[in-house]
C-alpha cells in the first residue's frame, strides 16, 4: 500500500471534479424537465463561475501529481489509449464545454429555449466525464479498484456532491419551493443510503484483498476506522443538511455545516480509495 | 510478430544475493531510482514447542523478478501517454522522454517493474537490456549472477526447456499479463495465492 | 589458456542505457579487482570515461562454463563505484585535535603529518623498546604486495611486539591439530561424492559469494549429484535456504551436545565405524587409550556415562541443552551414520563462540566416529579447505621481537601489558610482556573499534593517552577505528595502485590477479610504500627500505620470487597483459588426510601417536601451565563444553535472550559499509523470531533497541521464522555510530557494541558469537 501523500492531488480532484459534474448533472435534469426553470440561473453569474473556477482548479490539481503536469495534455490527445486518457478527454471536454456555456449562458436564456441543448451537452460532458472517471481506475491487475464498488463510488459521489451542493445554492439564494426542497432531500437520502452500502461493499473488497500481507490486521483495523468516520460523517452531515434545507428552521449555515460533512466523508473516502489500494502481485510502497 | 525474450529464474539456485540487482543498478545509473529488478525473499513456516525443544517447518526461498515484457502487458493498457509499448522485438520498453510521470503503470504492474524517478520525474523501466540483446549478448543482470541463477533467451525455447512455471508466490498468477518469464521452483516453492508464504523483505524490494 | 582481457569487450557503454540517464561513450577499460577480506577476490573491468569510472562489469576473460566459472564479484563488488568515488572518502592526511575518539580532526600537509609520525615512533621505541609498538590485526587489503610492507618497515626498524592468530578462525585453528596433527578439510567439490552433507554453522552462500568461489563451486557439486543436506545453524541462513534439505535448529554454542547425544545413538545402535576408529584413532574406547589417561577417559565412556560425570550423554539430555527434538537427534544419527560416506562440515560459526575449541572438536568427531576422513565425499568436519598454489609476500628480514600477544588481546596488551603473561594470555616468546603497547599502527583495519569486542570498553582504554600513546590510522575512510587515531593517512586502493593478488577460498579453483592501468589518485592519497619510505627516510633506514625501487618494480621481485618456486606461472609480462592467471587444482578436489587413510603407517599424521587422537594428551601437556577460569574447559576429549560468559552478564532475567552475529552479505566486516545503495537494499536488522517479538509487542520493521550487559543499540528488527525462538542475530561489520561522551547508544547497530572481550580458554580468541541481550521497542 503507498503512501498517500504523493497522491494528494488526486484525493482532491476525484472529490471535487465530480462534485462539479454532480452539480451541472443535478442542475441541467432539474432545469429539462422543468422541474424548476429558475434554477438555469445557477449556471450563470455567480454560481456558473464559482463551479467553473472549482472544476478547471481541480483538473489543473490533478496535473500536480504528475512527474511532468506540463506534459499532461500527451494524455489528452490519447483518446482511446486507455481508460485515464479517456477520463482525462472528458475531463477536458467537460470544464471547456463548462466555461464555454457560463460565458454565453445570460445571452442565450435571453434567446429563449435555446440555451437547453447546450446544457444538455454540458450535462452529458459531465456525464461522461462521471463515466470513464469510474472506468479510470479499472485496472485488472487492482482487485480492490477493479471492484464494482470502488467504481461506483465515482458516481455516487457525484450525485451527492452534486444534490448536496445544490441545496446549499438553493438555501444561500433562498431559492426552491418546498416540494422542490422535499425532493432534493429524497434523493439526497437515496445517495445517501448508496454511499453508506458503497462503503460497507468496500470493506468486504479490502478484507478479501489484503489478506495474503503481514501486516493486514493492521490494514484491515486502519480501514475499518476509515470506514466508520466515513458512514457517520455522511449520515451526520446528510441530516444536518436536510434539517437546513426543510422546514421552519431552514437555515444555510445547517446545510453548510452539514455539506461539509458529508464532503469530508468524500475526501476521507478517496483518502482510502488510494490507501488500500492492493495489487495482486508484489505490493508497492 | 518478431521474436519473444523472457528470463528464467532458478529460485534453486539463487541465494537472494542481490548482484544482479546491484549490477543493473550500477550500469544503468539508477542512483535514487528504485531498481529495475528486485529480490523477492518469500517466507513462511511455524514454530512449535515441545518441552525444550522446538519444532519446525520453516522455509525461505528467493525470486529476483525484473519485467517480464508480458505478453498482454497491463502497463501499456493503462498508459494515458503511450510512453509504454511492447516493441516488435517483444520487448516491452518505456520511452521516458514520453512519460508524464502518471504513475499508473506502477500501479497496475504486478511485478513491481517501472521504477518511478524522483529527479527526473518519470518512470523508468527495464528494458531488457535491449541494446545488449541486438548485439547478441545477455543481459547484464543475468551475466552478473554469481550463482548463475538466472537465464535469458528466446522464451519458446526456454519453455521447451525447462516448461512454463511461473504461477509461483509472492508473484500473481502469470494469467494476468502472461508475462514472459519461466520460474524453475525452490523445493519450498509456494503457488501464487497462497497464505502459507510471505514476502519477508518489503523493505529491500 | 590467456583470453586477453580486451578482446571480448562488445558492448558499447552508450548502448547500454536506456533513453534517460544515457552512459555516453566509455572507450576505455581497466582492469582490476575486489580485494576486501570477505573469502572471495572477484575480476573488476572498469569502463572509464577519461578519467571517471562510468560503470563496472565482471569477469569476462573467459565465457562462464560448469568447468571453468567465471569470477564474478557479488553485489559489493558491483556497487564498487558508489564506494570508489564515495563522497566521504579520506583525501588529505589529518591530525587529532579533539579528544582521542572524539573524531575531530585538522587537515595537514604530508610533512607535517609523517614528522608528527616519525618523532612519535622513534621516541616510543626508544622510551620503552620495540615491544611497545604494535601492528593490528587488520584485514582490509589483502593483497601479496601491500601490507607487507609495514612489517617489513618495522622488522627493518628493530621489530615490534607480534600477533597470532586471527579473528576468525582461532579456535578451529588451536583445537584440530590436536586431533589430526593439522586444521585440513575437504574442498566444495568433492561433496559431488557424498551421499549427505552436514553442515554444522556453515554459511558459505553467503560467506563466499564470489561467483568464482566457494559458493558456486558447492552448489555446482550438490546441485549435480542432488545430494541430500542437512544444515545445523541457530538461523534458517542463505545456505540452509538454498541447499537444506532439512534444518536443524539448534541453540547456540550447544554443538558439542548434540555431537555427544548423536555419537551416544550411533554407539548405542552399533552404528560407529569400529574398523576406523580401532586403526586410525587412539583414545576412542579404553583399549585406545594412551596410557598416562585414567581409566575412564575414553570418549565413549564419557558418551555412554562411564566417564567421571557419570552422564549418559542421551539425546534426551542434549534436547534439552540444544533445543533440537529428542526425534530428531536419534533419526539424524541414523541418518549421518547410514550415508556412506557423509561430509561432515563445520562454519566458523560454532568456534566463534566462548567455548569454541571444545565444540570445533566435538564436530569432527562425528567424521571420525563415522569414518569418514581421509575419503572422497567424507571429510574431516572442519570447514572446506580451497585449493591455493600463490604465496607472495613482501620480502623482509624476520621480527627481532620474539614477543607476541594473540590478536584478540590487544586492548589488554595496552591496559595491562606488563601483567600479560604465558600462563594466563597466551603470550609467546617470553613469559611475561615487558611493557604494554605504546604505538599503534592501524593499516587497513577497523579491528580498533568496530570489529573488536566491547567497544565501550576499547573506548575507555584509548582515551587515556598515557596508555597507547600515539596511534596511526591508515584508511580510505574515516572509520570508527580511524576516529580514535592521533594521525589518519589517506591510502589509495589496490585498484589505484600497482597490486597482486591471490584467489581465496574459490573451491579447486585458483587464481592470480594483476593490474596494468590504475584508477586515478585523486586528492592527496598515497600509497602505503610511499608512506613508508617517506618514514623510513625521515628514521634513517630509507634506503635499506625501498632497495631503490618503486611499488612496480616491487611487485615484480615479489612476483618472480614465486615464480621461482613455481616455473609454471606465467612471465610477469605476460600476466600484466591478461590480468589473470587460472589453475584449477590439479588432482580435481582437494581430500584431507588421504595419504594417511590410504596408509596410516607410511603417512602418519602430525600428532605424537601418528593417528587420529580422540584423546589428546599434548594438550593436556600444552596447556598444563595455564590458569584457567572456572568455568573454563580444555578437555584432553571433544566433550561438550557449556558456554562461558564474564561474570553477571549472563543474567537471563535482565538478558534472557541468545545474541549471535553473523557475516552478512551487506558488507565484507565493515568494508562497504557505507554504501546506501547497499544499505537500503540488503538491510541491516536483527532477526527475532515472531514468539519473542509477539510478547514485546515488535512489529517487523520497527527500531528496536538491543541491550547487553556491555552496551546498547538501536536496529531495525526483521520478525522472522528464520531465526529459533530465544535467539536473536545481527550480522557483523554494521558503522558504529554513538556519542561516546554521552549515552553512547550505538546508532548504527555495531554488534560489538554488545560483546564480550573475555578471550577462549585455548586460542586466546573471539568469543563474538556468545552474548546474552535483551530487545524491546525503541523510544
Ligand atoms: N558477506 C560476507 N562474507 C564474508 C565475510 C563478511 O564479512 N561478509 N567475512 C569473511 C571472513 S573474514 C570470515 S572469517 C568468514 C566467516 O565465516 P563464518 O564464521 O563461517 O561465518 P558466520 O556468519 O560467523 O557463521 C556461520 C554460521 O554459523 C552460525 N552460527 C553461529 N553460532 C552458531 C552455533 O553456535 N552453532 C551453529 N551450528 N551455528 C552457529 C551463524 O548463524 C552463521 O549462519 O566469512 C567470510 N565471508
Ligand atoms: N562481533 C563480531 N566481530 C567480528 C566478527 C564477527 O563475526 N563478529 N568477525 C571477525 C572477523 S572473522 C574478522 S576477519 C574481522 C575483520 O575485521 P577488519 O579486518 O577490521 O575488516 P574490515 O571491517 O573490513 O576493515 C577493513 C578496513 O580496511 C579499510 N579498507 C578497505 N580498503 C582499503 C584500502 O584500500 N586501503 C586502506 N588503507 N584501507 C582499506 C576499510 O575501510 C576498513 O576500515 O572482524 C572480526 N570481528
Ligand atoms: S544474482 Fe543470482 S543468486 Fe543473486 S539474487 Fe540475483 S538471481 Fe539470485
Ligand atoms: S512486468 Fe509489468 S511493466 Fe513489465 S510488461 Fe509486464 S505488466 Fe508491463
Ligand atoms: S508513468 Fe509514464 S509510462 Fe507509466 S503509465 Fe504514466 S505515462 Fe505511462
Ligand atoms: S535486463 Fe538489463 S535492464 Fe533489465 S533488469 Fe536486467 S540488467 Fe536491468
Ligand atoms: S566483496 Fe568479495 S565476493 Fe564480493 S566482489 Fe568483493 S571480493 Fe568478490
Ligand atoms: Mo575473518
Amino acid at each position: 500500500m503507498r503512501s498517500v501523500v504523493s497522491e494528494w492531488p488526486l484525493v482532491v480532484f476525484t472529490s471535487v471534479a465530480p462534485l462539479c459534474a454532480g452539480a451541472w448533472i443535478v442542475t441541467a435534469l432539474l432545469a429539462l424537465f422543468d422541474v424548476f426553470p429558475e434554477v438555469t440561473l445557477l449556471t450563470t453569474g455567480f454560481t456558473g463561475t464559482f463551479f467553473c473556477l472549482l472544476l478547471a482548479a481541480a483538473l489543473a490539481c490533478s496535473t500536480l501529481h504528475l512527474g511532468k503536469p506540463a506534459a499532461a495534455l500527451r494524455a489528452f490527445m490519447r483518446l482511446g489509449n486507455s481508460a485515464v486518457s479517456n477520463e482525462v478527454f472528458a475531463g477536458v471536454l467537460f470544464v471547456v464545454a463548462c466555461c464555454l456555456y457560463v460565458l454565453v449562458s445570460q445571452n442565450l436564456i435571453a434567446a429563449g429555449d435555446m440555451w437547453k441543448i447546450p446544457l444538455a451537452f454540458v450535462a452529458g460532458c459531465a456525464g461522461l466525464f462521471v463515466l470513464f472517471q469510474c472506468l479510470a481506475y479499472r485496472m485488472r491487475t487492482v482487485p480492490t479498484w477493479h471492484s464494482p464498488s470502488f467504481s461506483v463510488e465515482f458516481a455516487v459521489i457525484a450525485l451527492l456532491g452534486g444534490v448536496v451542493a445544490e441545496g446549499v445554492i438553493l438555501c444561500g439564494g433562498q431559492l426552491g419551493d418546498g416540494t422542490v426542497r422535499q425532493g432534493l432531500v429524497v434523493a439526497e437520502v437515496l445517495c445517501c443510503a448508496a454511499a453508506v452500502f458503497v462503503v460497507h461493499a468496500q470493506g468486504a473488497v479490502v478484507a478479501k484483498n489484503v489478506r495474503r500481507r503481514r501486516d493486514a490486521y493492521r490494514l484491515l483495523e486502519q480501514w475499518n476506522v476509515l470506514g466508520a468516520v466515513r458512514v457517520l460523517a455522511i449520515v451526520a452531515g446528510s441530516t444536518l443538511w436536510a434539517f437546513g434545507m426543510l422546514g421552519a428552521s431552514a437555515s444555510l449555515t445547517w446545510a453548510i455545516t452539514g455539506a461539509a460533512l458529508v464532503m469530508a466523508a468524500i475526501v476521507a473516502g478517496r483518502y482510502s480509495f488510494y490507501r488500500f489500494y492492493a495489487n495482486v502481485g508484489l505490493p508497492q510502497d | 510478430m518478431g521474436k519473444q525474450y523472457g528470463f528464467r529464474v532458478n529460485a534453486a539456485r539463487c541465494t537472494g544475493c542481490k548482484t544482479c540487482e546491484m549490477a543493473c543498478r550500477d550500469a544503468y545509473q539508477l542512483g535514487e531510482t528504485p531498481s529495475f529488478r528486485r529480490v523477492c525473499e518469500a517466507s513462511g513456516g511455524t514454530w512449535m514447542q515441545e518441552g525444550a525443544a522446538w519444532h519446525h517447518q520453516v522455509f525461505t526461498y528467493y525470486l529476483s523478478i525484473a519485467c517480464n515484457h508480458c505478453d498482454d502487458p497491463v502497463c501499456q493498457q493503462v498508459c494515458p501517454s503511450g510512453a509504454m509499448r511492447k516493441q516488435d522485438d517483444g520487448f516491452v520498453v518505456l520511452d521516458s522522454h514520453q512519460c508524464i510521470g502518471c504513475g499508473s503503470c506502477a500501479f497496475a504492474c504486478p511485478y513491481k517493474a517501472p521504477s518511478y524517478s524522483r529527479v527526473l520525474r518519470v518512470m523508468r523501466k527495464c528494458d531488457g537490456c535491449r541494446a545488449r540483446v541486438e548485439e547478441g549478448r545477455v543481459p547484464l543482470c543475468v551475466e552478473a549472477c554469481p550463482m548463475r541463477a538466472l537465464e535469458f533467451g528466446e522464451i519458446d525455447e526456454i519453455r521447451g526447456r525447462h516448461g512454463s512455471q511461473c504461477d509461483v508466490a509472492p508473484l500473481p498468477p502469470g494469467s494476468y499479463t502472461r508475462p514472459n518469464i519461466v520460474i524453475t521452483s525452490h523445493r519450498h516453492g509456494c503457488p501464487s495465492d497462497t497464505a502459507q508464504c510471505v514476502l519477508a523483505n518489503g523493505k529491500e524490494i | 589458456m590467456f583470453t586477453s582481457a580486451k578482446t571480448s569487450l562488445s558492448v558499447q557503454p552508450e548502448k547500454l542505457v536506456d533513453s534517460y540517464g544515457r552512459v555516453s561513450d566509455g572507450t576505455r577499460t581497466v582492469f582490476g579487482y575486489c580485494s576486501v577480506n570477505c573469502e572471495g577476490r572477484c575480476i573488476l573491468n572498469f569502463h572509464m570515461k577519461g578519467d571517471e569510472l562510468v560503470w563496472v562489469e565482471s569477469d569476462r576473460s573467459i565465457d562462464d562454463g560448469a568447468d571453468a566459472r567465471q569470477i564474478r564479484a557479488c553485489l559489493r563488488g558491483r556497487s564498487i563505484r558508489e564506494w570508489i568515488n564515495h563522497a566521504e572518502r579520506l583525501s588529505y592526511p589529518l591530525r587529532r585535535v579533539g579528544p582521542r575518539g572524539s573524531g575531530r580532526f585538522e587537515r595537514v600537509s604530508w610533512d607535517e603529518a609523517l614528522d608528527l609520525i616519525a618523532r612519535n615512533l622513534a621516541r616510543v621505541v626508544e622510551t620503552y623498546g620495540n615491544e611497545a609498538v604494535y601492528i593490528n590485526f587488520a584485514s582490509g587489503v589483502m593483497c601479496a604486495n601491500i601490507m607487507g610492507f609495514l612489517h617489513r618497515f618495522m622488522n627493518l626498524y628493530g621489530g615490534c611486539l607480534d600477533g597470532y592468530g586471527d579473528y576468525s578462525h582461532s579456535q578451529i585453528d588451536a583445537a584440530l591439530p590436536y586431533m589430526y596433527g593439522a586444521r585440513d578439510a575437504n574442498t566444495p567439490s568433492d561433496v559431488r561424492h557424498s551421499k549427505l552433507v552436514v553442515l554444522f554453522g556453515d554459511n558459505s552462500f553467503e560467506t563466499k559469494m564470489c561467483g568464482g568461489g566457494g559458493s558456486v563451486h558447492l552448489k555446482d557439486a550438490l546441485a549435480e549429484a542432488d545430494v541430500r543436506t542437512i544444515v545445523i545453524d541457530p538461523r534458517y541462513s542463505e545456505t540452509a535456504a538454498n541447499c537444506a534439505d532439512e534444518w536443524v535448529a539448534i541453540r547456540p554454542g550447544t554443538d558439542g551436545a548434540l555431537a555427544a547425544a548423536l555419537a551416544y545413538v550411533m554407539i548405542e545402535e552399533g552404528l560407529v565405524d569400529a574398523a576406523f576408529l580401532a586403526r586410525y584413532c587412539v583414545g576412542y574406547d579404553e583399549d585406545t587409550l594412551p596410557s598416562s589417561a585414567p581409566p575412564g577417559s575414553s570418549y565413549k565412556s564419557y558418551i555412554m556415562g562411564a566417564g567421571p560425570d557419570s552422564c549418559p550423554k542421551t539425546p534426551q539430555w542434549a534436547s534439552a541443552t540444544t533445543g533440537v527434538p529428542v526425534d530428531t537427534i536419534v533419526k539424524l544419527a541414523r541418518t549421518i551414520a547410514a550415508a556412506k560416506p557423509c561430509a561432515i562440515c563445520q562454519g566458523k560459526g560454532p568456534q566463534r563462540h566462548s567455548n569454541g575449541e571444545q565444540t570445533a572438536r566435538a564436530i569432527a568427531m562425528l567424521a571420525v566416529l563415522t569414518g569418514n576422513v581421509g575419503i572422497s565425499g567424507g571429510n574431516t568436519g572442519s570447514d572446506f579447505e580451497t585449493y591455493r598454489f600463490f604465496e607472495g609476500d613482501v620480502p623482509g628480514p624476520d621480527n627481532p621481537v620474539a614477543a607476541a600477544i594473540p590478536v584478540f588481546l590487544w586492548t589488554d596488551a595496552i591496559a595491562r601489558g606488563p601483567q600479560m603473561t604465558a600462563a594466563e594470555d597466551g603470550v609467546r616468546g617470553v613469559d611475561r610482556l615487558r611493557c604494554g603497547i605504546k604505538f599503534l599502527w592501524n593499516y587497513a583495519g577497523n579491528t580498533i573499534i568496530n570489529q573488536h569486542s566491547n567497544i565501550n570498553r576499547t573506548h575507555d582504554i584509548l582515551v587515556d593517552e598515557d596508555g597507547c600513546e600515539f596511534i596511526v590510522a591508515i584508511d580510505t575512510f574515516l572509520t570508527a577505528s580511524a576516529r580514535y587515531a592521533d594521525v589518519v593517512l589517506p591510502d589509495l586502493m589496490p585498484v589505484e595502485q600497482p597490486s597482486l593478488i591471490a584467489n581465496d577460498w574459490a573451491g579447486d579453483a585458483g587464481y592470480v590477479l594483476m593490474n596494468s592501468q590504475y584508477l586515478p589518485a585523486r586528492g592527496e592519497r598515497r600509497t602505503l610504500y610511499w608512506m613508508l619510505s617517506q618514514l623510513a627516510e625521515r628514521l634513517g633506514f630509507g634506503e635499506a627500505f625501498t632497495e631503490g625501487r618503486s611499488e612496480e618494480e616491487w611487485r615484480q621481485v615479489i612476483y618472480d620470487q614465486a615464480r621461482a618456486a613455481d616455473p609454471d606461472l606465467p612471465p610477469y609480462d605476460e600476466l600484466l597483459e591478461v590480468g589473470v592467471y587460472r589453475r584449477d587444482n590439479p588432482d580435481g578436489a582437494h581430500v584431507a588426510f588421504k595419504e594417511f587413510r590410504d596408509d596410516p603407517e607410511g603417512h602418519p599424521l602430525d600428532t605424537p601417536s601418528g593417528k587420529i587422537e580422540v584423546y589428546s594428551e599434548k594438550i593436556l601437556a600444552d596447556t598444563a601451565h595455564f590458569v584457567l577460569r572456572d568455568d573454563e574447559v580444555i578437555s584432553p576429549l571433544p566433550v561438550y563444553a557449556p558456554l562461558t560468559f564474564e561474570p553477571g552478564t549472563a543474567d537471563r532475567e535482565r538478558f534472557p535472550l541468545q545474541l549471535i552475529g553473523y557475516h552478512h552479505r551487506s558488507r565484507a566486516h565493515s568494508s562497504y559499509g557505507s554504501l546506501d545503495t547497499i544499505k537500503e537494499r540488503a538491510r541491516h536488522q536483527l532477526w527475532i523470531n515472531p514468539v519473542d517479538a509477539v510478547p514485546r509487542a515488535i512489529e517487523d520493521g520497527e527500531e528496536v533497541e538491543v541491550s547487553t550487559a556491555f552496551g546498547r543499540l538501536l536496529i531495525e528488527a526483521k520478525v522472522t521464522e528464520r531465526i529459533m525462538p530465544g535467539v536473536i542475530a545481527l550480522g557483523e561489520g554494521a558503522w558504529h555510530r554513538a556519542d561516546m561522551e554521552g549515552d553512547r547508544l550505538d546508532r548504527g547497530g555495531c554488534i560489538n557494541t554488545l560483546t564480550s572481550s573475555r578471550p577462549t580458554p585455548l586460542a586466546k580468541g573471539n568469543p563474538q558469537h556468545t552474548n546474552c541481550a535483551q530487545v524491546r521497542k525503541a523510544g
